[in-house]
């Protein structure tokens, strides 16, 4: 009795202290009540990233190579991320993301500053390095609603670019279903270099692009996730030092229209597998005005081997057609527009990859997570991309 | 008979027009809370900003018809 009358002050006492917003909604508790006050600010996650490149292959762009071609397309690539994103409050979360690229490459490097000649003409190697830094801010607006603002910078040799972007994004029918509505516009500012490699001045091009998104569980198990995004590209085109091989001999730069309007639209579906697996199939068509049409199709299985292991593979293929006005002997009074520059060519690709991830809990620092992966990008052209990647990080 | 440019136009219109109707009728609601273990899972994850950004990469500096879709294939590349 004395146990229970106890009980009893005691349950009273905690009514009494309990806050009186919590108990005006018919006794249900917040969050902060339940899980404990959150802190202002949290670290959710510090990643890095290091993925290298190695790519062989031939193009007749490149003037790397015999006069009319095809030039080499050998390319070296190291490149550096890294990743921090902190919560503030209920309502903000804060991503800064930094990659940085180290590029050996046949034919882009295009200083004339440190060497006699631009060896965008002459010299089959050299070194290029492209670092960017971009933050995003998301604001939780309300249970259901999503905004994030974004906005970069890239910095390359020859090469600045500036980046803003806006999303607003909404749960529907109990989060069941998302709408997102996204804006991204990229301004690259650039040198541009004439046929015998000589710097003719500064380019400019824009690109502004629309992303609309859905996305509906279908199952207890299935997610599905439908896309369309369109992007109109203005002003110049072309990197300027991509070549074409004249049928009357010699070369002559590569000429682009100077506007694009693409289209995309992918259709994704997520499926868990009861034996802790997950399949991921997505189709992809593209089709923009300079005559391309692709299909792109990919599948990635991932399984839980043990509570710290899980391993995946994945498989792309890609088709697409040609530019219109892709040729490598081009009779300059034809056609305005010539380029030889094989991402341009009707061609296609496939991809088969896979990866190791490791999860790690720690008493202080989260979950220490270590991924290692390997993908193997081959093309009908015979290009072909090998591609190592490592990354660590903890997540909080 | 319409032209390629009027069907892109009337496809991206009607797919506006199934998200504002999505948005209208607030989707479905077929799964609730508590059945959505399932997403929670490991591998379900599909969060990984920077393997995202590793393969976008890969594609739209070596296939004329990568990007355009949430990201623009721009931005800068010494690699094309």
């Amino acid at each position: 009795m004395r146990g229970q009358a106890s009980f009893g002050v005691a349950l009273a006492l905690m009514l009494a202290l309990a806050p009186d917003h919590a108990r005006a909604e018919g006794g249900s508790w917040s969050d902060a009540e339940v899980l404990g006050k959150k802190p202002a600010v949290h670290v959710d996650l510090v990643q890095t990233r290091v993925s290298a490149y190695d790519q062989t292959g031939r193009g007749y762009q490149s003037q790397a190579g015999p006069l009319q071609g095809p030039g080499s397309e050998t390319l070296q690539v190291l490149q550096a991320q890294g990743e921090f994103v902190m919560s503030e409050g209920d309502h903000l979360t804060h991503r800064v993301w930094i990659p940085v690229d180290l590029v050996t490459s046949a034919s882009a490097n295009a200083i004339d500053k440190y060497y006699a000649k631009p060896d965008v003409v002459s010299t089959a190697s050299a070194q290029n390095m492209a670092q960017e830094v971009q933050y995003e801010l998301t604001d939780r607006a309300d249970a259901d609603t999503t905004w994030t603002g974004g906005v970069g910078f890239h910095h390359e040799e020859p090469f600045l670019s500036w980046f803003y972007a806006l999303e607003y994004q909404r749960s529907l029918a109990e989060d069941n279903a998302t709408v997102s509505v996204a804006a991204n516009e990229v301004l690259d500012w650039f040198d541009e270099f004439g046929l015998g490699g000589v710097r003719r001045g500064r380019a400019s091009r824009a690109s502004s692009n629309l992303n609309l998104g859905f996305s509906q569980l279908l199952s207890p198990t299935t997610l599905a996730a439908l896309s369309y995004g369109v992007t109109l590209q203005r002003g110049e085109l072309s990197n300027t030092w991509n070549t074409v091989p004249l049928a009357a001999g010699g070369r002559e730069s590569e000429a682009l229209p100077r506007e694009r309007v693409r289209h995309a639209a992918s259709l994704a579906l997520q499926q868990y597998l009861p034996w802790h697996g997950a399949l991921r199939l997505r189709y992809r068509f593209y089709r923009d005005d300079w005559d391309v049409t692709a299909h792109s199709l990919e599948a990635e299985l991932r399984q839980r081997l043990a509570d710290w292991l899980l391993v995946g593979a994945s498989y792309r293929y890609h088709h697409q057609t040609g530019v219109s006005f892709f040729t490598i002997s081009a009779v300059p009074s034809s056609s305005p527009y010539a380029t030889a520059d094989s991402d341009l060519a009707g061609l296609f690709t496939q991809t088969i990859g896979g990866n190791v991830t490791v999860n790690l809990p720690t008493e202080r620092l989260g979950t220490l997570f270590l991924s290692c992966g390997f993908d193997h990008y081959f093309r009908s052209d015979k290009l072909r991309v090998n591609v190592a990647t490592w990354a660590t990080g903890f997540r909080y | 008979m319409l032209d390629f440019k009027t069907k892109l136009f009337v496809s991206a219109a009607l797919f506006a027009a199934g998200l504002v109707q999505a948005t209208l009728l607030g989707g479905c609601a077929v799964v609730p809370q508590n059945h959505r273990a399932a997403f929670a899972e490991p591998v379900m994850r599909d969060d990984d900003a920077l393997d995202a950004h590793r393969k976008r990469k890969l594609y739209t500096t070596r296939e004329a018809a990568a990007g355009g879709d949430g990201k623009t294939a721009g931005g800068g590349c010494s690699c094309q």
